[in-house]
Parts: C-alpha cells; sequence; structure tokens
C-alpha cells in the first residue's frame, strides 16, 4: 500500500515538476505569475489527441508536433498580450487578470471545439504493469517518469551552460543590465515563454497517456505547478523539481490515513505552511532585488 | 567630427524637467569629465544618450545624439553595443547571481567567436588581476570596488569605441578610486574615448581632457582641462580651495 503511494506520488510528481519547470522558467524573465501556462498544458494534451486520433498520424510525430506548437502558442501569448502590456508598463495585478482571462478564453474555446465531455488518448486493452518493489507500474508510468527528469536535466544543463541560456539568468538577474551588454531583453522573454510553453505542453501530453482529457484539466495543473514552484523557491530550476516531487508525494502519501478527495488540502495546506515559515522556499531567488 | 555630439537634448520625468538643452560633443581618444553637484542631470544626460532612461520612467523631449555622425538619438541600449558603445551604469549593476566569469562572458554577449571570448575575458582579467583569484565567485558577493571592477571589465571587454562611465568611484576606498582612474587613462591611452560622470571632481578634472559643469538641469560652463582647474568658480565649489 505504501509503496504504491510512493510509485503514484512520484508519477504525480513527474508531472507536476515539468509544470513548475516551464512556470519558473518564465516567472524568472517576467516575474509574474503566468496563469496561463495551465491551458497551454491543456492545449498539449488536445493537440496531441486530434494528431494521433483525429487525424491519425503516427504518436510520436504528434507527440513532438504538439510540443513544439503549445511552445508557439506561449509565445504567442507573450506576443500578443503581455508585451503590449509591458509596453505599457502595466502593474502586476493587470498581468495577473489577463492572464486569467487568457485561460479562461482559450478553455473555453477547447471546451467549444471539442465538447466538455471527457476524451482518451489510450488505446487498446489496459496493460498489466511491472512490479517493483511490491508496486505496479506500467510502461506509461515509466515512460512519465524517465521523460520528466530527462527534460528537468536537459533544461537545468541549458540554462547552467549555455550561451543564450545564462543570457536568460542574466535577464532574470537584471534586465536593464542585460541589454547594457547588448542582449535584447525581449528576445530572452520571448524564449523563456516558447521553452517553457514546451514544457507545459509536453506534461499535459504525458499526462493524457494515463489519465483523460478534459477541458478544464488545466486548472488543478497550474495551481500544482505553482505550488511545487513556491515550494521549491520560486525562479529556482532545481528548486521547482524538487518542489514537484514533494508534493506529489506528500498529496499521495497523505492520503494514506485520509480520504483521497483531501488531496488539495493537502496541497493548499503544505503552500500555506511554507509561505508561513520560509517564503522564501527551498533554493529561491528573491524576487526583488534591493539596488543603490 | 567629433566621435559624439549631443545636441539640445531636453528630458523628463513626468511633469519634471531634468535637464534642459544641453549640448556637448566627445572627440576621438578624449577623455571628458561632467561634474557637478547631486541631482543637477549627470545620469540623466548619460542615461539619455544610452537608451537607459526609457526603463527610468524619463523622456526625451528634444534633442539629437550622433555618434560617429549618424542619428542614434531614441536607440535601444542593446543595440549600442553593436555601435560600439559601452556603459557603466550608476550602481554597477553586475549581474548579482551569476560568477565574476559568467558576468564577463556576459559582457561578451555580442560576440561570435568563441576563443574571441575567452581571450577578452582573460585580457581582462589581467586588467584586472584582483578578479583572478575570484572568477567562480558570485559577483553579488564581492566587495563594492571588485563589483566595480567587474562592471568596468564587463563593458571593455567589446573593446568599445566610447566607454560612458557613471559614477565608477562612487564608494570606493581611496586606494580602489586611484586603480579605477588609473585603468581609465590606461584605457584611454590604448584608444577608447571615454564620457566620464563623476563627483570627485578633483580625480575627474586631474584625468579629463575636458570638462563640462552641470547646474540644476544645464551646462553652466565647461572647457579645456587647465582652465577648468584654475577656474575660481571651480576651485571654489568643486576643490574646495
Ligand atoms: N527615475 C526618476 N524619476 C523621477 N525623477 C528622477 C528620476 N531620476 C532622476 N530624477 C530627478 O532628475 C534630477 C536629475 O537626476 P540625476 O540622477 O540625473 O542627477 P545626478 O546629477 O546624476 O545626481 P547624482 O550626482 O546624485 O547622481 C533629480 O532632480 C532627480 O530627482
Ligand atoms: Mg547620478
Amino acid at each position: 500500500m505504501v509503496q504504491q503511494l510512493v510509485a503514484n506520488g512520484i508519477i504525480a510528481g513527474s508531472i507536476y515538476a515539468l509544470i513548475a519547470l516551464g512556470f519558473a522558467l518564465i516567472y524568472r524573465t517576467v516575474k509574474f505569475f503566468h496563469f496561463a501556462h495551465g491551458v497551454v498544458y491543456t492545449v498539449g494534451a488536445y493537440l496531441a489527441y486530434t494528431f494521433t486520433i483525429t487525424v491519425g498520424i503516427d504518436p510520436l510525430v504528434s507527440f513532438f508536433l504538439a510540443v513544439i506548437l503549445a511552445g508557439v502558442m506561449g509565445l504567442g501569448i507573450d506576443r500578443l498580450v503581455y508585451y503590449p502590456l509591458r509596453r505599457q508598463k502595466a502593474s502586476d495585478l493587470i498581468f495577473l487578470l489577463a492572464s486569467f482571462g487568457i485561460f479562461i478564453f482559450i478553455q473555453n474555446l477547447i471546451q467549444l471545439l471539442y465538447g466538455a465531455q471527457i476524451l482518451t488518448l489510450r488505446r487498446g486493452p489496459i496493460v498489466e504493469g511491472h512490479h517493483v518493489l511490491g508496486t505496479i507500474i506500467t510502461n506509461t508510468q515509466i515512460l512519465i517518469l524517465v521523460t520528466s527528469i530527462l527534460l528537468s536535466v536537459a533544461l537545468w544543463l541549458y540554462v547552467k551552460h549555455s550561451k543564450l541560456g545564462k543570457s536568460i539568468r542574466a535577464v532574470s538577474d537584471d534586465p536593464v543590465a542585460a541589454s547594457i551588454v547588448g542582449i535584447n531583453p525581449e528576445r530572452v522573454i520571448g524564449l523563456s515563454f516558447f521553452i517553457g510553453s514546451m514544457l507545459a505542453g509536453a506534461a499535459g501530453i504525458l499526462i493524457s497517456l494515463e489519465t483523460n482529457l478534459e477541458p478544464t484539466m488545466g486548472f488543478t495543473a497550474i495551481l500544482k505547478g505553482i505550488i511545487a514552484a513556491i515550494i521549491g523557491g520560486i525562479g529556482s530550476i532545481p528548486g521547482a523539481v524538487f518542489g514537484g516531487y514533494f508534493l506529489g508525494m506528500a498529496e499521495n502519501l497523505g492520503i494514506w490515513k485520509i480520504q483521497a478527495g483531501w488531496k488539495d488540502a493537502i496541497a493548499f495546506g503544505i503552500l500555506i505552511l511554507f509561505l508561513l515559515v520560509r517564503p522564501g522556499g527551498i533554493m529561491g531567488i528573491p524576487t526583488e532585488r534591493e539596488r543603490l | 567630427m567629433p566621435l559624439l555630439e549631443v545636441d539640445n537634448l531636453s528630458v523628463r520625468y513626468g511633469s519634471i524637467k531634468a535637464i534642459t538643452d544641453v549640448s556637448f560633443h566627445v572627440e576621438q581618444g578624449e577623455i571628458v569629465a561632467i561634474v557637478g553637484p547631486n541631482g543637477v542631470g549627470k545620469s540623466t544626460a548619460l542615461n539619455a544618450l544610452s537608451g537607459i532612461i526609457e526603463s527610468n520612467g524619463g523622456l526625451i523631449t528634444s534633442g539629437e545624439v550622433r555618434f560617429e555622425g549618424h542619428n542614434i538619438t531614441g536607440f535601444k541600449t542593446h543595440e549600442l553595443v553593436q555601435q560600439g558603445i559601452s556603459l557603466v551604469p550608476e550602481g554597477r549593476r553586475i549581474f548579482p547571481r551569476m560568477t565574476v566569469i559568467e558576468n564577463l562572458e556576459m559582457g561578451a554577449f555580442t560576440i561570435k567567436d568563441k576563443s574571441i571570448v575567452n581571450n577578452e575575458i582573460q585580457r581582462m582579467l589581467d586588467l584586472f588581476p584582483l578578479l583572478k583569484d575570484r572568477t567562480l565567485q558570485q559577483a553579488g558577493t564581492l566587495s563594492t570596488g571588485e563589483q566595480q571592477m567587474l562592471a568596468l571589465g564587463r563593458s571593455l571587454i567589446i573593446q568599445p569605441k566610447l566607454l560612458l562611465a557613471d559614477e565608477p568611484s562612487l564608494g570606493l576606498s581611496p586606494n580602489f578610486v586611484d586603480m579605477i582612474f588609473e585603468k581609465l587613462v590606461e584605457i584611454n591611452s590604448e584608444g577608447t574615448s571615454i564620457l566620464l560622470v563623476e563627483q570627485n571632481a578633483r580625480m575627474a578634472l586631474e584625468a579629463c581632457h575636458r570638462g563640462y559643469v552641470f547646474e540644476m538641469g544645464k551646462i553652466s560652463f565647461d572647457g579645456k582641462k587647465d582652465s577648468l582647474v584654475n577656474d575660481e568658480r571651480v576651485q571654489k565649489s568643486y576643490l574646495g580651495k
């Protein structure tokens, strides 16, 4: 029983980690909560569904296309909505409201196009999983875990060592200083939206291999992603991954003795605990920097 | 043709006029100092020509800035680097969560060739040996003086034609102040023209070829080094004689 809960926690954590990663990457460059990140996750899943089931192309190709398109969508949201707001020097509250607006708008659009009913990507009979350390793990779950870890490590290496990745950190530290050295901060922001949104798309596709799709799936997902990012220390990449797995585990182990319906309450309980005790998260980056 | 020409530049923040009809220029090879008391608009002038003013909430209401004869008024900050203009901003603004080496790498962002970048980083470490032992230290944990060295190194790595420096000696101990001015003169002798905003008028006028004295958003007078150093008004107000 406990082993199974741990396994479930790891799978949930893999998804939370991916969402939190993209969210954190974007947060680093723009410093506001891109709530609409959650609907990019939904769109990723629905695109994968459309390509594989409706159009009928090879799943791998479909997933690849869906991930790229999710990235383009995130970039589009930034260029069409956030960029004009940035030019007007809009307040954080305006950005948050705009972000909610985008979320609801696109979620309704999905409902209109696909209907409110549940869809499923899975085909064929449910296969018996592998028995590992007293748990049953399916191939799909292994795929989710491995993909999530690979993408996390890839992103970490990219931001740590590549030139463009470093420019993301530079803009995160100080956008004006970045422009002084010849970096165009707008391009870096675009890059972070593109990469971050691809990660959200990937998370949406992975989860739809495991559970059903519904138009509202992005809502809990982004809440969990944000909680994970805050637990880990908002903006930190290893922190987001850690926060994702921590949250996944805590939720699933938490329902060992109580009813499963308490999962979300546990997540928010942990959030409030962190905000009270350690608001900077485990590996936090200070949001505002004191400057001369 | 002067390297940099600024004609009738006016800037305001909201409804507050910060500078009005300010004109100055920098010739090829010169060190030009801008001195004056607090709040007279020295940084504003520098930020207006480096494009930073926009992010500060300032607005250029009139004037033209030309670099090598081209109109660069209203250029974005990141576009100026391509022209060969580099800035050491007020307050240094190094990347605090990046290492010393990474800061220098970012300074070389516009250089495509990796081997040139490495050479230039080495050149900067030779120019500022203090940074050598600290290459992997987070820049935010450096002392103020070391941060100033880093800011200078970061802006010099592209071998700019013109260096704009805003109070590079602010908050530094006398040793560091001397060192910074020595470096500026050294850099200048190697071909980089410098526009230097300074509160430390004594040092700035000592190091410069020419200077402008700002007062209340205007230039009250200007002149060659000798005439400024010997000027009665300058001696009384700025050199404490
Ligand atoms: N971002 C801003 N918003 C509003 N007013 C500003 C802003 N920056 C500067 N000012 C005002 O413009 C005037 C000129 O400021 P500026 O910073 O250019 O002076 P300065 O000569 O560089 O002074 P210091 O020697 O203290 O650095 C000051 O009155 C200042 O209060
Ligand atoms: Mg100033």
